[in-house]
């Protein structure tokens, strides 16, 4: 489930070219309609429905700027999985992560393998899209570097 | 003045004795370590010195404003290891602020001074941070 927001978030620049985004659900309506919202900020988004999915896609492609994973997939925090590959391929990209079921246990892990952001689900628009522009400015400075 | 080369360490926390006790271990380790007690000396910091390591603690003045502090850290620096000191068990709201402002660690004010350190340190060499 996600809940919309009024607030207005900054989108990409336009003068660089689309960010590129890895969205990783098994919920379809989810990811389908987290794709259209990110698509329609400027991101260019390609989908995996699970974990396994998703680590196909980042052998196959490295090219990524951007992975948005949910944590419980075809196993309790396998997203974590997709995170901690994520975070080895170069350049290292933007590793976000949405979850219904945080513990301490699955937050510490996250943050020892050095993942950007934490969402809660139902996602909040208003906190996921600001924080998402942040991180991808963020990332295109320290490539310009 | 610190020598070339030097790295410099930011220590932000209410508590003087817990500053003081940083400092002196950081400085065995060959770390300028600038304290600060509060936000606004801690601004000031920022604006006058690059850091390479900064820890903060996590209710400076009031509970969880030290959030925003190392947020603001990791910003400004985004080469250095920024960590928060924790006073309490931690828990879940607080690693999700640290993955949130982009804290690279959390750790235990209660934890032995020497351990803290040398923990501190290591992370720091682990994540690129110095």
């Amino acid at each position: 489930m996600i809940k919309s927001s009024n607030s207005r978030v900054s989108h990409p620049d336009p003068t660089t070219r689309p960010f590129h985004l890895l969205l990783v659900d098994d919920e379809s309506s989810v990811l389908q309609t987290l794709r259209m919202v990110l698509e329609n900020e400027g991101y260019q988004v390609m989908t995996a429905e699970s974990c396994a999915q998703a680590l196909t896609l980042l052998q196959k492609d490295s090219s990524f700027d951007g992975v948005i994973t949910d944590l419980n997939m075809e196993e309790e925090d396998i997203g974590l999985e997709v995170a901690r590959i994520a975070l080895q391929t170069k350049p290292r990209p933007v590793v976000i992560v949405l979850t219904g079921f945080a513990s301490l246990a699955n937050s510490r892990q996250a943050l020892d393998l050095g993942i950007d952001y934490m969402a809660h689900k139902p996602v909040e628009l208003s906190d996921l899209l600001p924080a998402l522009s942040r991180l991808v400015s963020r990332r295109r400075e320290s490539d310009s570097q | 003045m610190n020598k070339p080369g030097q790295k410099r360490a930011l220590l932000v926390h209410s508590d003087m004795e817990i500053l003081s006790n940083l400092q002196t271990a950081l400085l065995r380790e060959g770390f300028v370590a600038i304290v600060a007690r509060d936000l606004s000396s801690a601004l000031l910091a920022i604006t006058q010195h690059q850091f390479q390591l900064a820890a903060v603690f996590a209710d400076l003045g009031e509970p969880g404003a030290g959030w925003p502090l190392a947020g603001v850290l990791r910003l400004a620096f985004p080469r250095a290891f920024v960590c928060v000191l924790e006073q309490s068990e931690l828990q879940l709201a607080g690693v999700q602020s640290a993955i949130n402002y982009g804290v690279q660690q959390i750790y235990r004010q209660t934890t032995p001074i020497a351990e803290l350190v040398s923990t501190l340190l290591s992370d720091s060499q682990r994540s690129g941070g110095q």
